[in-house]
Protein backbone atom coordinates (compact mmCIF):
# COMPACT_ATOMS: atom_id res chain seq x y z
CA UNK A 1 0.00 0.00 0.00
CA UNK A 2 1.44 3.32 -1.08
CA UNK A 3 1.16 6.59 0.81
CA UNK A 4 -2.21 8.06 -0.26
CA UNK A 5 -0.81 11.20 -1.87
CA UNK A 6 1.87 9.27 -3.76
CA UNK A 7 -0.74 6.76 -4.87
CA UNK A 8 -2.94 9.52 -6.26
CA UNK A 9 -0.12 11.45 -7.97
CA UNK A 10 1.42 8.42 -9.64
CA UNK A 11 -1.97 7.26 -10.88
CA UNK A 12 -2.47 10.69 -12.41
CA UNK A 13 1.00 11.47 -13.80
CA UNK A 14 2.65 8.07 -14.39
CA UNK A 15 0.04 5.29 -14.51
CA UNK A 16 2.54 2.83 -16.02
CA UNK A 17 4.77 3.27 -12.96
CA UNK A 18 1.83 3.33 -10.56
CA UNK A 19 0.90 -0.24 -11.40
CA UNK A 20 4.37 -1.74 -10.98
CA UNK A 21 5.26 0.20 -7.83
CA UNK A 22 1.98 -0.93 -6.26
CA UNK A 23 2.95 -4.54 -7.02
CA UNK A 24 6.42 -3.91 -5.62
CA UNK A 25 5.02 -2.60 -2.36
CA UNK A 26 2.85 -5.66 -2.01
CA UNK A 27 5.79 -8.00 -2.59
CA UNK A 28 8.36 -6.35 -0.36
CA UNK A 29 6.70 -7.56 2.82
CA UNK A 30 7.58 -11.14 1.82
CA UNK A 31 11.31 -10.36 2.10
CA UNK A 32 11.71 -10.69 5.86
CA UNK A 33 9.79 -10.64 9.13
CA UNK A 34 7.21 -7.90 8.34
CA UNK A 35 7.47 -6.50 11.86
CA UNK A 36 11.17 -5.80 11.27
CA UNK A 37 10.37 -4.20 7.92
CA UNK A 38 7.75 -2.02 9.58
CA UNK A 39 10.32 -0.86 12.14
CA UNK A 40 12.64 0.02 9.26
CA UNK A 41 9.84 1.88 7.45
CA UNK A 42 9.22 3.96 10.56
CA UNK A 43 12.94 4.62 11.04
CA UNK A 44 13.31 5.79 7.43
CA UNK A 45 10.37 8.15 7.94
CA UNK A 46 12.04 9.56 11.04
CA UNK A 47 15.39 10.00 9.31
CA UNK A 48 13.77 11.78 6.37
CA UNK A 49 11.63 13.95 8.64
CA UNK A 50 8.46 12.65 7.03
CA UNK A 51 5.85 13.05 9.74
CA UNK A 52 3.06 12.05 7.38
CA UNK A 53 4.73 8.69 6.68
CA UNK A 54 5.43 8.16 10.38
CA UNK A 55 1.79 8.76 11.24
CA UNK A 56 0.07 6.76 8.54
CA UNK A 57 -1.28 3.30 9.41
CA UNK A 58 1.13 0.41 8.94
CA UNK A 59 0.82 -0.87 5.36
CA UNK A 60 1.30 -4.47 6.53
CA UNK A 61 2.08 -5.53 10.10
CA UNK A 62 1.78 -2.92 12.84
CA UNK A 63 4.31 -2.78 15.66
CA UNK A 64 3.45 -1.98 19.26
CA UNK A 65 2.79 1.63 20.17
CA UNK A 66 5.72 1.48 22.61
CA UNK A 67 8.16 0.31 19.96
CA UNK A 68 6.95 2.79 17.40
CA UNK A 69 7.40 5.60 19.92
CA UNK A 70 10.92 4.43 20.80
CA UNK A 71 12.12 3.91 17.23
CA UNK A 72 14.43 6.94 17.27
CA UNK A 73 16.02 5.74 20.51
CA UNK A 74 16.55 2.13 19.43
CA UNK A 75 20.27 2.07 20.34
CA UNK A 76 19.44 2.71 24.01
CA UNK A 77 16.00 1.15 24.25
CA UNK A 78 15.54 -2.32 25.73
CA UNK A 79 12.51 -2.97 23.53
CA UNK A 80 14.46 -4.07 20.46
CA UNK A 81 16.00 -7.48 19.80
CA UNK A 82 19.50 -8.00 18.40
CA UNK A 83 18.01 -8.91 15.01
CA UNK A 84 15.99 -5.71 14.95
CA UNK A 85 19.04 -3.68 16.00
CA UNK A 86 21.13 -5.11 13.18
CA UNK A 87 18.43 -4.19 10.66
CA UNK A 88 17.89 -0.71 12.09
CA UNK A 89 21.64 0.00 12.09
CA UNK A 90 21.87 -1.09 8.47
CA UNK A 91 18.82 1.03 7.62
CA UNK A 92 20.45 4.13 9.07
CA UNK A 93 23.61 3.55 7.05
CA UNK A 94 21.59 2.82 3.91
CA UNK A 95 19.48 5.96 4.18
CA UNK A 96 22.27 8.27 5.34
CA UNK A 97 25.12 7.15 3.08
CA UNK A 98 24.42 4.07 1.00
CA UNK A 99 27.75 4.36 -0.80
CA UNK A 100 29.51 4.16 2.57
CA UNK A 101 28.09 0.74 3.43
CA UNK A 102 30.91 -1.56 4.53
CA UNK A 103 31.49 -5.28 4.77
CA UNK A 104 31.12 -4.92 8.55
CA UNK A 105 27.60 -3.57 8.02
CA UNK A 106 26.74 -6.59 5.89
CA UNK A 107 28.41 -9.02 8.29
CA UNK A 108 26.29 -7.63 11.14
CA UNK A 109 23.22 -8.74 9.19
CA UNK A 110 24.77 -12.11 8.30
CA UNK A 111 25.12 -12.81 12.04
CA UNK A 112 21.32 -13.09 12.14
CA UNK A 113 20.14 -13.86 8.61
CA UNK A 114 21.08 -16.09 5.68
CA UNK A 115 22.70 -14.50 2.62
CA UNK A 116 19.42 -14.88 0.75
CA UNK A 117 17.52 -13.15 3.53
CA UNK A 118 20.06 -10.33 3.57
CA UNK A 119 19.69 -9.85 -0.18
CA UNK A 120 15.90 -9.80 0.16
CA UNK A 121 16.06 -7.40 3.11
CA UNK A 122 18.28 -4.92 1.26
CA UNK A 123 15.96 -5.10 -1.75
CA UNK A 124 12.97 -4.34 0.49
CA UNK A 125 14.89 -1.50 2.11
CA UNK A 126 15.61 -0.03 -1.32
CA UNK A 127 11.89 -0.08 -2.14
CA UNK A 128 10.88 1.47 1.19
CA UNK A 129 13.53 4.20 0.95
CA UNK A 130 12.67 5.05 -2.67
CA UNK A 131 8.95 5.19 -1.85
CA UNK A 132 9.46 7.75 0.88
CA UNK A 133 11.92 9.86 -1.12
CA UNK A 134 9.55 9.84 -4.08
CA UNK A 135 6.56 10.78 -1.94
CA UNK A 136 8.47 13.60 -0.26
CA UNK A 137 9.87 14.88 -3.54
CA UNK A 138 6.54 14.94 -5.33
CA UNK A 139 4.86 16.49 -2.29
CA UNK A 140 7.45 19.26 -2.21
CA UNK A 141 7.36 19.96 -5.93
CA UNK A 142 3.69 19.46 -6.73
CA UNK A 143 1.75 20.37 -3.60
CA UNK A 144 2.27 24.15 -3.94
CA UNK A 145 0.98 23.99 -7.53
CA UNK A 146 -2.03 21.95 -6.50
CA UNK A 147 -3.20 24.40 -3.86
CA UNK B 1 39.22 -3.09 3.30
CA UNK B 2 36.55 -4.28 0.89
CA UNK B 3 36.82 -3.06 -2.67
CA UNK B 4 33.68 -1.85 -4.38
CA UNK B 5 33.42 -4.88 -6.64
CA UNK B 6 34.16 -7.53 -4.04
CA UNK B 7 31.19 -9.81 -3.40
CA UNK B 8 29.75 -8.98 0.01
CA UNK B 9 27.46 -11.98 0.41
CA UNK B 10 28.98 -15.49 0.45
CA UNK B 11 28.16 -17.78 -2.44
CA UNK B 12 25.82 -20.58 -1.33
CA UNK B 13 27.40 -24.04 -1.28
CA UNK B 14 24.48 -25.36 -3.28
CA UNK B 15 21.99 -23.55 -5.54
CA UNK B 16 19.46 -21.83 -3.32
CA UNK B 17 16.09 -20.45 -4.45
CA UNK B 18 15.63 -16.73 -3.81
CA UNK B 19 13.93 -15.82 -0.54
CA UNK B 20 11.48 -13.41 -2.16
CA UNK B 21 11.38 -14.11 -5.92
CA UNK B 22 8.35 -11.90 -6.43
CA UNK B 23 10.23 -8.95 -4.96
CA UNK B 24 13.13 -9.36 -7.39
CA UNK B 25 10.74 -9.52 -10.32
CA UNK B 26 8.82 -6.49 -9.05
CA UNK B 27 11.98 -4.38 -8.71
CA UNK B 28 12.95 -5.29 -12.27
CA UNK B 29 9.51 -4.38 -13.59
CA UNK B 30 9.57 -1.09 -11.69
CA UNK B 31 12.99 -0.11 -13.05
CA UNK B 32 11.95 -1.05 -16.58
CA UNK B 33 8.80 1.07 -16.31
CA UNK B 34 10.74 4.05 -14.98
CA UNK B 35 13.32 4.11 -17.78
CA UNK B 36 10.55 3.80 -20.37
CA UNK B 37 8.79 6.95 -19.12
CA UNK B 38 8.55 9.52 -21.87
CA UNK B 39 8.50 12.74 -19.87
CA UNK B 40 12.29 13.04 -19.84
CA UNK B 41 14.56 12.68 -22.87
CA UNK B 42 16.50 9.38 -23.09
CA UNK B 43 19.95 10.91 -22.56
CA UNK B 44 18.94 12.66 -19.34
CA UNK B 45 17.18 9.50 -18.17
CA UNK B 46 20.34 7.49 -18.78
CA UNK B 47 22.48 10.05 -16.95
CA UNK B 48 20.17 9.80 -13.93
CA UNK B 49 20.26 5.98 -14.11
CA UNK B 50 24.08 5.98 -14.16
CA UNK B 51 24.24 8.46 -11.27
CA UNK B 52 21.94 6.25 -9.19
CA UNK B 53 24.02 3.18 -10.06
CA UNK B 54 27.20 4.89 -8.90
CA UNK B 55 25.52 6.03 -5.68
CA UNK B 56 24.49 2.44 -4.96
CA UNK B 57 27.81 0.95 -6.11
CA UNK B 58 25.89 -1.10 -8.65
CA UNK B 59 28.08 -2.37 -11.48
CA UNK B 60 25.70 -4.81 -13.14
Amino acid sequence: MLAPDLDERLARFAPEVHEVITTLHGELWQALDPEILELCRLRIAGLQGDGRESARPAPNTPVSVEKAAAIGDWPDSLLFSDRERACLAFTEQFVGDVAGTTQDDVDALLAHFSPGEVQAFVSALLALDQHQRLALGLRTVLAPQEE
Amino acid sequence: MTSFRERRLPEPATPTPPVAPGLGRAIGAYQDAVVRLGGLDPVTTELVRLRCARQHQCFT
